[in-house]
């Protein structure tokens, strides 16, 4: 890599000029719908979730994460981050919620950060 | 050994033995014994570093964990696997896989170091507290390849290994030349500007930066970066030695290896810059050498740089002394150096050929074994921006030699920079139109041809393992962190078959051969251990997300056999593993291991 995330805004302004060479300075894609996947997986594996479609997860829009998986068994995994709030997330297995709470701390959590 | 008959084996073992210039008598007993994992080969199979207490503000300390097993996953074979696998099951092939080794000559004047003051985040990737100990780091790396030699499942010999892209962090010609050689066990020297440090982590006015012998007045300073009066010193106080791979090694392009900072074309005043006497310590100076020029330049970098308001100039430089071998080198320069190598473990070339020199086509394949043969992209774009594609040209010559392995019942392995994340760059030059695919079309390519069992790749810095699915199979993407960031792991991969018509991918994450905690040393693994906990305290590059999940780091991939594996008998793997295990041993000798 590495990304140049903060030149988004700057990319897209002069992106406006209609210069492909300048749209392409835009970030890496990924790090929220990453983060969001690590975490959603951490939980799984925490609460001992046989998986058999990892969660993969998209970006809407508004930059809203969306991730979708199934269990061993077949039940539907999903896990929501709104845009609004990056660091939330909410997991589902079934109809059951398992998990709402913090992205960063749940990866923090799994690195071995003490609390 | 099972598969070959005694006249077979004693046949191979000579063949061997006349490669590797060991002698048989020494050669034979040693390759009689079976291939047996060793319980003890380091790797996060048996220990993993994890984050530990506080040691100053926020800065933390790291610490040993408990190893990883290896999970299964079966997104692509959809169906529990059988449990007698795993008694089964055979190497056919045993890969290392490094990317984004980043390797920084961070007293070069080519470097912008500074950019960080405008946006931390934003320019993360052109300063690291660590920048110093990147040799170090690499070295270390290279040295948990040889320690994992052999197969920590198997007890298979390394075959090959990849590097996928972003070797040189920003074009220099010394990185590069270091990057190699610390591949193939040559020492390289750090004091690129004499005996004592020159840069901007020595110099008090650049207070933006970690300077380890006195980190107050700034960002790194009020986050709690640990006071190292010795460090500097250290990193540039002897070579830096490396072991060397222990397999062959192929490398393909990374965008750090295309544009400069992987991002940004290269103007005439950057490469002068490279090699003068002059280093910026300001934000104003080194946008206004970057600017020079500008009203005539095209440059991205300059437009972007003038977008910021940077173009006001100003003092901000320190003598430095120049060095010309930092000279920034160009596109074809890449490919070319890596004929300058050593002849073992090569191969010469390290996959580009001369026909890629003749033609400048920057893709190659090769055969990693009679059943196995790897496809190394360029997926970086050469006109800006860090994301890459795959341009047509090379679409249809994959799909080609996809047709061919289909046809012929070869396995192969997709290696590229860029992963499915990132694929997504258009960026043309005006009146170039040679169209460039993202990841949809390329993922739906290799969709369409069962042989395609993985694809290896870099460039987001973390640990990520992807599937790809049709109705009835699939192939698994698997993308490994770098050497610069933290966590600063690679990885090993393994492809065995389960002989119950399925086929597993094995990957296993290795940590640098260096401690958790740092010692005062000097030596190549303490500073290496240093450079990983300062990465891991590097906040604007939100280092812990990119260890990845437990079904990201220590995994068993499995899939749906495309073929009938048969056709690959003991025989044939046991000559194979007979040529590598030698080509090994002769490895050790050499080093005394």
């Amino acid at each position: 890599m590495k990304r140049l995330l903060g030149v988004c805004t700057l990319a897209a302004t002069l992106a406006l000029a209609g210069c492909s060479q300048v749209a392409a300075v835009a970030p890496v894609g990924g790090n929220h719908l990453t983060e969001v996947r690590f975490a959603t997986i951490d939980v799984l594996q925490q609460k001992g979730v046989a998986l058999e479609e990892v969660p993969t997860c998209t970006r809407a829009s508004d930059g809203a994460i969306s991730c979708a998986g199934t269990t061993a068994d077949g039940a539907a995994v999903t896990a929501v981050s709104p845009a609004a709030d990056p660091d939330g997330f909410t997991v589902t297995v079934g109809s059951d919620t398992v998990f709402t709470g913090s992205v960063s701390a749940v990866i923090d959590q799994a690195a071995g950060v003490a609390p | 050994m099972t598969g070959l008959s005694r006249r077979q084996f004693l046949h191979a073992t000579a063949v061997a033995a006349a490669a590797s210039g060991l002698g048989f008598d020494f050669l034979a007993p040693q390759l009689a014994r079976a291939a047996t994992p060793s319980a003890d080969i380091p790797s996060t199979l048996l220990q993993t570093i994890r984050q530990g207490s506080v040691l100053s503000g926020k800065y933390r300390t790291l610490t040993t964990g408990p190893g990883e097993p290896y999970l299964p996953r079966i997104d692509v074979l959809r169906r529990s696997p059988s449990p007698a696998r795993t008694t089964a099951r055979r190497s056919l092939l045993y890969l290392g896989h490094l990317s984004d080794l980043h390797v920084i000559e961070a007293q070069s004047p080519g470097r912008i170091e500074p950019m960080i003051v405008q946006a931390h985040s934003a320019w993360g990737s052109a300063f690291h507290p660590q920048d110093p100990l990147s040799p170090h780091a690499t070295a270390a790396m290279v040295q948990a390849f040889s320690d994992a030699r052999y197969s920590p499942l198997t007890g298979a010999p390394m075959s090959a290994a990849i590097v996928t892209g972003d070797s040189a962090d920003m074009h220099s010609h010394l990185e590069l030349r270091w990057y190699i050689d610390l591949m193939d066990g040559l020492s390289v020297d750090p004091a690129t500007g004499g005996p004592e440090w020159q840069g901007v982590q020595a110099w008090s006015e650049a207070t933006w930066a970690y300077r380890p012998g006195d980190p107050s007045g700034g960002d790194f300073g009020d986050y709690g970066f640990p006071r190292l009066p010795d460090l500097l010193a250290q990193a540039i106080a002897q070579p830096v030695k490396s072991v060397g791979l222990p397999a062959p090694w192929y490398a393909v392009y990374g965008n750090h290896d295309t544009l400069l900072l992987g991002t940004f074309d290269i103007s005439p005043q950057l490469r002068a810059l490279a090699v003068g006497a002059r280093k910026s310590y300001t934000l104003d100076a080194t946008a206004s050498t970057a600017l020079e020029g500008w009203a005539a330049g095209t440059s991205v970098l300059a437009q972007v740089l003038a977008a910021l308001g940077l173009a006001s100039g100003g003092p901000g430089f320190k003598d430095v002394t120049a060095n010309p071998e930092r000279y920034l080198f160009e596109q074809r320069d890449f490919m070319a150096e890596h004929f300058r190598t050593e002849p073992t473990p090569g191969p010469v070339g390290h996959g580009f050929t001369a026909h890629n020199l003749a033609s400048g086509e920057t893709w190659w394949q090769a055969d990693l074994s009679p059943r196995i043969r790897a496809f190394g992209l360029d997926t970086c774009n050469a006109v800006a921006g860090p994301d890459g594609a795959v341009p047509e040209s090379q679409m249809r010559w994959l799909r080609a030699q996809l047709e061919i392995a289909q046809r012929d019942q070869v396995l192969a392995l997709i290696f590229s920079h860029h992963n499915s994340l990132t694929l997504e760059n258009r960026a043309t030059r005006p009146g170039v139109d040679e169209k460039l695919s993202g990841a949809e079309e390329f993922v739906a390519m290799l969709l369409e041809f069962p042989v395609v069992v993985g694809w290896l790749n870099g460039h987001t810095h973390l640990n990520q393992i992807l599937a790809h699915t049709t109705a009835t199979g699939g192939f698994w993407e698997i993308t490994t962190a770098s050497c610069i960031d933290f966590p600063q792991q690679q990885q090993v991969v393994e492809i065995v078959d389960n002989r119950d018509g399925t086929l597993s991918l094995f990957t296993t994450v290795l940590d640098h051969a260096s401690p958790a905690v740092p010692g005062n040393s000097g030596s190549v693994a303490d500073l290496a251990a240093r450079s990983r906990e300062l990465a891991a305290n590097d906040w604007a590059e939100t280092p812990l997300m990119r260890r990845g999940s437990p079904l990201d780091r220590n995994t068993e991939l499995l899939l749906p056999a495309p073929f009938d594996l048969s056709v690959i008998t003991d025989a044939q793997l046991e000559a194979q593993h007979v040529t590598e295990r030698a080509r090994i041993l002769a490895y050790e000798k050499e080093r005394g291991l």
